[in-house]
């Protein structure tokens, strides 16, 4: 039941200054070591990427947002798999989707999201998004406390980005790389836990190079923070993958 | 209508209810004799007569009710087809009076005063209501007839099936006797029940029994209803009233329209303005009358009823429904022109907050943020691009969730994930992949070369060495597993999947999964 308009404007008028802590949004504990709020901060625009395995970093964030009874929307998320979402554990039954947005109304669409659920996730835009709907969409979700995410695009169809001009330049950008998976063999088992380093740039990136290592999932099914791995460089990795072999 | 229908609080209105069973399988088109079941959320809603007889009841899964039954129809549950099939029954019983209420598609009533008098009695006006109906239905099914005091028991009286009898009459004030002995469960609140069957009250007449102010002091506005249903009373409390003419709310259709998705958004305006209004005033509606008129000037009226109070889905579903009703009617009662003015007129009232959602639920302030959002949305980008995941259970990571358009589901006090469900047979564990592709082609071959193959036993003809996606370089496997084989509904040509099912890790650490289908490879996923 909505309430009138004018108790609404009384209820603004009386609520108590939201404190720092309350304008984030919740992540999984186990990613607290990279963001030191403890969560994404309301009006913040991130980016995710590094590899088609950032996919599962950018649900695991958005988890305990779904599961505190707020809603997720997913914008022109090609190949959307709602079923890993929830293995990450997204309540799914809150999440938006909004398919085949033209790039006419791809900002009005944004738009209408802004303040209507908490977290916008979206794929890369397929056009150059005007400086000045950038603006204002950057501004309005200041404003109305709404997180924008950007899922970069596979490298084989890049197209645009979101902050194509270097504006506003994201607040947050997660860099997630693959450096192992468990339980396949070589013609044998079948993959069970997704590893990734996950590295965070950007403006209000906590400090030079900070990065994690996280299973999403773990092999039960949870998510986890791993030990760094001896020396992981990318000759170490291709020998631990192929010591399977 | 008010001065009539209050025939003194307590002592209910007499009621014709008409009764079509299984209204989902006759609206797709299966007979009586055939066995066919309509689904919805992979469990089964509503089975023919047929069905029944093999076991195939409802809620029951989808491959039970296969399992059971082998050569049943199946159907994929359809609201506006249900709605638009109905529609003509409802215009024959206005034949015999222009007060007919919806309740459901498959379930009507009117007040029965006025055209039993005219028609010679309460089994007279039956009998002709029958031959009437059907002459419409044609032999898709029987419809039944309940007349009784109050709607409640009228509803209960035409479910009752005494010795090949399709009508029932209940006798004026024996309401009550008629009641008292039928099981408490047929009040039809799963949760109030529930707790009134462990409390040793087993028929309503136990329940009647009890004094109305120790049901609601237990179990609030709800068990009062219940108990007033229970007891053959009106079940309309007394702080129910009449809505004063000005609560309606009209929309002038410019241009008018003829086509059923046009009125779509049309409906969900009206709605949100019925529902701001009355929120205004703290209230709410349990009937809603819709009216339209055409730009010949004709004119159409149809009151629909709910349990409940009408959300603004629901009252938006019922909008459409009866739009799609009279736009798609039989040419002799179909509108000669298109829709210009649209009215909806709340019947009954009452207090904002005594609504039947679940036992203690409600919505939460983020949901009804994103359902007006879902409005504002269909506008932009159509009302097919705007989605809600439901879970529906399949062997490919791409089958496990549909997704329904937001404008047809509740989106406040939806039930949880479902997600606990015992795994498909020939599924894949988890972990899913994270995107999903359809229509890709990849490449993947041995040391040599050559692309590998997979014969009909699942053999490969080499171990897979290199992959590459379309428009990308070739990568080299580190780690693969497979082939998993999935031999899906061969008996349907058009729907049969016969594929072998590999994960390929490359040397990046990036996964994929791909399959073979008729010796072409695709992808499938990655990880």
């Amino acid at each position: 039941m909505a309430f009138p308009a004018e108790l609404a404007e009384h209820v603004r008028r009386v609520a108590p200054v939201l404190l720092a802590g309350e304008q984030v949004l919740a992540v999984p504990e186990v990613f607290h070591s990279l963001l030191p709020g403890g969560g994404l901060q309301r009006g913040w625009t991130t980016r995710v990427g590094g590899s088609a395995s950032a996919r599962a970093l950018a649900w695991a964030l958005v988890s305990d947002v779904t599961t505190s009874g707020r809603w997720v929307a997913a914008v022109n998320v090609d190949g959307i798999s709602l079923a890993a979402a929830a293995e990450l554990g997204v309540a799914v039954e809150r999440v938006l989707v909004v398919q085949n947005v033209g790039t006419d109304v791809w900002s009005a669409t944004i738009g209408a999201l802004i303040g209507a659920v908490d977290v916008i996730v979206f794929g890369e835009p397929r056009h150059r998004v005007r400086p000045s709907d950038h603006r204002q969409i950057a501004s309005r979700c200041r404003e109305r406390g709404t997180v924008l995410m950007e899922l970069e695009a596979d490298a084989s169809m890049r197209s645009g980005r979101f902050d194509a001009a270097g504006q506003l330049p994201y607040d947050m950008v997660f860099t997630a790389d693959p450096f192992a998976w468990d339980g396949l063999g070589c013609g044998h088992g079948h993959l069970r836990a997704r590893s990734l380093r996950v590295a965070v740039s950007g403006r209000r990136a906590p400090g030079q190079g900070r990065h994690g290592y996280f299973e999403l999932p773990g092999d039960d099914g949870t998510l986890r923070a791993v030990t760094a791995p001896a020396a992981v460089t990318a000759p170490a990795q291709r020998q631990r993958l192929a010591a399977v072999e | 209508m008010s001065n009539e229908s209050r025939e003194g609080n307590g002592c209910p209105q007499r009621i014709l209810a008409i009764w079509c069973p299984d209204w989902p399988v006759v609206a797709a088109g299966i007979t009586p004799d055939q066995p066919g079941a309509i689904l919805h959320a992979n469990r089964v809603v509503a089975s023919s007569e047929a069905a029944r007889a093999m076991g195939v009841v409802r809620g029951i899964r989808r491959r039970e009710a296969q399992s059971r039954c082998p050569e049943l129809e199946i159907g994929e549950r359809d609201l506006a087809t249900e709605a638009r099939s109905f529609e003509a029954v409802a215009n024959a019983i206005e034949v015999f009076t222009p007060r007919v209420e919806v309740i459901q598609p498959g379930t009507a009533i009117f007040p029965v005063r006025g055209p039993s008098r005219y028609f010679g009695g309460d089994e007279a006006l039956a009998k002709k209501m029958i031959a009437a109906l059907d002459d419409v239905l044609d032999g898709r099914t029987s419809c039944h007839i309940g007349i009784a005091d109050g709607v409640f028991t009228a509803r209960l009286a035409a479910r009752m099936r005494v010795g090949g009898e399709r009508g029932h009459v209940v006798a004026p004030s024996k309401s009550p006797d008629f009641l008292s002995p039928m099981p408490i469960t047929t009040l039809d609140q799963p949760a109030l029940t529930d707790i009134l069957w462990r409390l040793g009250l087993r028929t309503l007449g136990d329940f009647a029994a009890l004094h109305s102010a120790d049901v609601l002091g237990r179990f609030a506005r709800e068990g009062l209803t219940a108990h007033r249903r229970a007891s053959g009373l009106d079940e309309r409390l007394a702080d129910v009233v009449d809505p004063p003419l000005e609560m309606a709310v009209s929309l002038v259709l410019e241009p008018p329209i003829e086509r059923i998705d046009q009125a779509a958004f049309a409906a969900r305006q009206l709605a949100l303005d019925l529902e701001a209004k009355l929120a205004a005033r703290g209230a709410a509606c349990t009937r809603v009358a819709i009216e339209a008129e055409s730009e010949h000037g004709e004119n159409y009226v149809r009151a629909w009823r709910h349990e409940g109070a009408l959300s603004v889905s629901a009252m938006t579903d019922r909008v459409r429904w009866q739009l799609d009703g009279w736009l798609n009617a039989s040419p002799s009662v179909r509108p000669s022109g298109g829709l210009s003015l649209l009215t909806l007129r709340p019947v009954d009232l009452i207090p904002a907050g005594g609504r039947q959602l679940g036992f203690w639920g409600g919505e939460t302030e983020a949901d009804q943020r994103a359902g007006r959002a879902v409005a504002r949305l269909e506008a932009l980008v159509g009302a097919e691009n705007v989605r809600v995941a439901q879970w529906k259970g399949g062997r490919e990571p791409s089958d496990n969730v549909q997704l329904l358009p937001a404008g047809t589901v509740e989106l406040a006090d939806r039930q949880l994930s479902v997600f606990d469900e015992r795994p498909w047979l020939g599924q894949l564990p988890a972990p899913s992949p994270v995107e999903l592709f359809t229509h890709t082609q990849i490449d993947v071959v041995d040391d040599a070369g050559q692309v590998i193959s997979v014969s009909g036993r699942g053999e490969l003809s080499a171990s897979p060495a290199k992959f590459r996606r379309p428009k990308s370089e070739w990568k080299e496997v580190a780690a693969w597993a497979g082939p998993w084989l999935l031999d899906e509904r061969w008996w349907d040509p058009k729907r049969a999947r016969r594929r072998a099912r590999f994960q390929l890790v490359d040397r990046d650490g990036q996964a994929i999964l791909a399959f073979v289908q008729e010796g072409i490879w695709w992808l499938a996923g990655t990880y």
